[in-house]
This record gives structure tokens, sequence and C-alpha cells, in this order.
């Protein structure tokens, strides 16, 4: 019913990583840039949808917040922390699939 | 007479059910003491809802079994315990609020106030302790619900903080109790969800059981974002049997599941008509349209409330049908959507696995 909560979300900041180790055994990793892409809350989603590049790509990871049992909140050095990202959506963007997720 | 061991008595209680879950009592983990004194049966069971109207039912319901499986009068207690989920926050005035519950659904209209209510309110009779937070942004209804004066606003501490404002026996909040100055005429996407939240984490709860939240309709982005910010231990689904609804209300499932949020199951608003002249039930738009949904997603199906004139005429004066007629058939079926409700979060909240750990690492 509730999907899979990771065991450990890890910050490497030299690698500029997040890795987030699942139950099942299997890692995912993905990059603090990507991670700042796909934030999916609603004023980046509207950005994307009339094809407004984000100004800041490559901001890094300040903070992460649980929340509650469905995903984790991420703050960003360009002072962004409006989204929210669920377990679900955060292994479909490490497969490269976070574009399907939001969409279907 | 055989010696009784405490061994054999947790085989038979591995046989008794529960009403609610239709699992037995130790994978339930319900057993709070066990012992066998001069070979006779001492045993306290915890359930992780409310239940005043059934304990003394259960507590017979158990002897019973135990008698019929060779113990001879048994002592038999049982008690009541909500657990907290483990989604709960331990932060500002939302740590003594044990478990969130997200009344939703897909479609406006199909009586998601009016299931909110009777819910806290049936919820309450039970003997929790309960919130009501009307987070519906296009239209709060519980001011009228509650029987709210139009003069009262909650009272203001520390100018920041709100106290809710109790009525029935439960503290209630809405975006209708703020005055209309404060009271944006438009709300839209993030400032609707930080706005909401604020007011749910300015507002002093206390300990609460439960809160129940009164969504808005649809399952866009506000509903999603909202549910999500305000940590929900377990949503509702509030459908009515036509298929539009229906539709809607599979969608809402998804959108939760997607998120990660739990979804507790469905309720079947205005699922029959009782003709007011022979008292025969009937099925509006055909039968079982919920039942056969809440099977296909895994989920249960907490309730089904007839449409009934008199369940609006209560909501429409301020004295919610659980209120104003607490001994009637139509409170009997709010009180059980309310122990289902409370039965799903508790076997939900003993399942439910621990938090990931959250590092920062400099390398
Ligand atoms: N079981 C019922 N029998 C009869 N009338 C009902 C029943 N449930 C709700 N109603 C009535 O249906 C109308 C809509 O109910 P309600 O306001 O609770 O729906 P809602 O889903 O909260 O609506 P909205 O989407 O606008 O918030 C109200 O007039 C209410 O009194
Ligand atoms: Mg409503
Ligand atoms: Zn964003």
């Amino acid at each position: 019913m509730n999907s899979d909560m990771p065991l450990s979300i890890k910050l490497k900041k030299r690698a500029s990583l997040l890795e987030l180790s699942w139950s099942e055994g299997d890692v995912d990793q993905i990059s603090e840039q990507n991670l700042r892409r796909y934030c999916a809350c609603s004023g980046c989603r509207a950005k994307k949808q009339v094809g407004v590049e984000l100004m800041t790509d490559n901001a890094s990871v300040t903070d992460m917040v649980l929340m509650g049992t469905t995903g984790v909140q991420i703050k960003f050095s360009d002072g962004h922390d409006r989204g929210i990202y669920p377990w679900g959506y955060l292994r479909a963007i490490a497969k490269g699939e976070g574009e399907v997720f939001l969409n279907d | 007479m055989a010696v009784i061991t405490e061994q054999s008595v947790y085989v038979a209680l591995g046989f008794i059910m529960d009403p609610f879950l239709q699992r037995d009592y130790v994978s339930l983990k319900a057993i709070e003491t066990l012992s066998v004194v001069d070979n006779r049966v001492q045993l306290s069971l915890k359930l992780g809802y409310p239940a005043a109207s059934m304990l003394g039912k259960i507590t017979l319901h158990v002897k019973t079994q135990l008698q019929a499986a060779g113990f001879e009068d048994p002592e038999v207690r049982v008690v009541t315990d909500v657990v907290a989920s483990p989604s709960q926050t331990a932060e500002g005035h939302l740590s003594g609020i044990k478990n969130i519950i997200s009344v939703a659904s897909g479609k406006g209209g199909v009586g998601k106030s009016t299931t909110a209510v009777n819910l806290a309110l049936a919820l309450h009779a039970e003997g929790a302790s309960v919130g009501i937070l009307d987070a519906d942004i296009y239209g709060p209804s519980q001011r009228t619900m509650l029987g709210v004066a139009d003069d009262v606003k909650p009272e203001l501490v520390d100018e920041k903080y709100l106290k809710p404002v109790i009525r029935m026996g439960i503290k209630s909040m809405s975006v209708g109790y703020l005055s209309e100055e404060k009271a944006p005429m438009i709300w839209r996407g993030p400032m609707a969800t930080r706005m909401l939240s604020q007011l749910m984490e300015q507002t002093i709860w206390g300990d609460l059981d439960y809160l129940v939240i009164d969504m808005p309709p649809g399952t866009g982005d506000i509903q999603i974002s909202l549910a999500q910010k305000i940590s929900v231990s377990g949503a509702v689904i509030v459908s009515t049997p036509q298929q539009v609804a229906l539709i809607d209300a599979r969608k809402g499932i998804e959108m939760f599941n997607k998120v990660g949020i739990p979804v507790l199951g469905i309720v079947e608003n205005m699922a029959t008509h009782i003709c007011s002249n022979c008292g025969h039930e009937e099925s509006i738009f055909g039968a079982h349209g919920a039942e056969a949904m809440a099977k296909e997603y895994q989920v249960a199906l907490l309730g089904s409330l007839p449409l009934d004139s008199r369940i609006r005429e209560d909501v429409d004066q301020g004295l919610p049908t659980v209120a104003s007629d607490p001994t009637g058939p139509l409170t009997a079926a709010y009180t059980s959507l309310a122990h289902n409700v409370a039965a799903q979060l508790w076997q939900l909240n003993q399942t439910t696995p621990v938090s990931p750990e959250i590092v920062m690492l400099e390398e």
C-alpha cells in the first residue's frame, strides 16, 4: 500500500550525489543537478510547461526534511525549497524516468 | 482438569478475530498482558482504535471464544489506546497529534465535508480526542456544519497562534473562521498550500488521537502538495456510486498511491435510497461499484451511507446526524465507519517501516 521507503538517504557533497539505499539492497544515485532539475513543485512544473529554463540548475542541496513516510523535502542553495520528492519519484528520476512518472 | 499454559492460550488467541480487521489478536499484537493464575486465564487486550460502544461486546466475544477453546471462566479485560502514526511530526503544535486522516474525493459535492464531520464526531463519541481542519479553500463548510455562529472567531494567542473553536467536543479550525480581510480572495497553488499548512501549524491543537482534514475537492496539485506537506497518516476516499464519481475516485486513489500516502479505504456515500413510504432500501446507481473498486485497489470499503435527507438537514442546521441522533441507524453507520477507519489506521501504524536515515556527508 505504502510505496517502500529507503533505508537511508545520503548526500555526498564532494561527489555532488544523492544516494538512496533501498530495503531490497539496491542503491540509487541522483546528481544534485538532476535533483534540482526535477523539482516537481507547482512553480517549477509551470516553468517547464511554458519552456522556461531553470536558471539555477546547478544549485546544491542545503537541507533535507522527511515529509512523514511519503517522501523528502529538499532545500537548495538557490533558496528554493518547495519541492517534495515522493520515494517513487526519486526512484524514477534515478532510472531516468522522472518525466514519465510525472506525466502518467 | 488439565493444566493451562500461557502458550496454549496464545494458540487459542491466534484464532480469535478482531471484528473490524478480521485478523487475530496475536498477529495484531493486541495482547497487553497474559497470565495464568490458579489455572485461570487473566488476559488484557489493548486495541488501537476507540470503541467505547463495542467494548462490552468484544470482551464477551473473546471470553466466549476462550471458553469454547476449553479455558474455564477466563478473566478478560479490553482497553483501547490509539497508536500514533510513524508519519506524525515531533515539532510544534502538531506534535500532540497522533494521526492525521485526510478525507478526500476526486469529484466535488460527493459528501466529503458531511462525511468528515460525522466521522470526527463518531470517533469522539467512541472515546477519542478529535479535531477537524476545514482545508477547503474553495468553499469552507465546517462553520455551518458545526453550527459556529458568524461572529465567533478563533481566539488569538501571542498574536500568532490560534485556539481552535470547540463544538460538540471536537476542536475545529477552518479557513472560513479567518476574518474576511485576512482571507485572500484567490488562493493559488503554492500559496494555498503554504497558507493551509500555516493555519494548521499555528493552531494550538493540543493532544489529539485524530485530526480529520476536510480536503478541497479534486486531486490536483494543491491537494497533493497539501497532503504531503501536512504528513497525512492515511486517506479516506469518498465517492458516490455514479460512474463519473467512481472514475474520479479512482484517480484519487492512484494519486495518493503515487505520492506514497496510504489509502485507508473508500466510503460510498448516497449509495442507497430508503423509501420513506415502505422503508425499502434500494441502490440508486447500481450496487457494488465502490466495493469492486476497493477490491481492485486492495483497500477496504470503510462504510456505506444512504442518501437520506436527514443527513443533509442535520449538517445544514449545524448539528450533524451523529450529534443530533446519537442512537439512530444513520449514526450507527457513521460509527461503523469510524471503527473501520481507526482500525485500518491501527493496522497500518503497526506495519509502517521506520523512517529512513538522512545523512549529509562532506566527502
Ligand atoms: N448521505 C447523504 N444523504 C443526503 N444528503 C447528503 C449526504 N451526504 C451529503 N449530502 C448533501 O450533499 C451536499 C454535498 O455534501 P458535502 O458538502 O458534504 O460535499 P463535499 O464533497 O464536501 O462538497 P465540496 O466538494 O463542495 O466540498 C450537501 O448538501 C450535503 O448536505
Ligand atoms: Mg466540502
Ligand atoms: Zn520547485
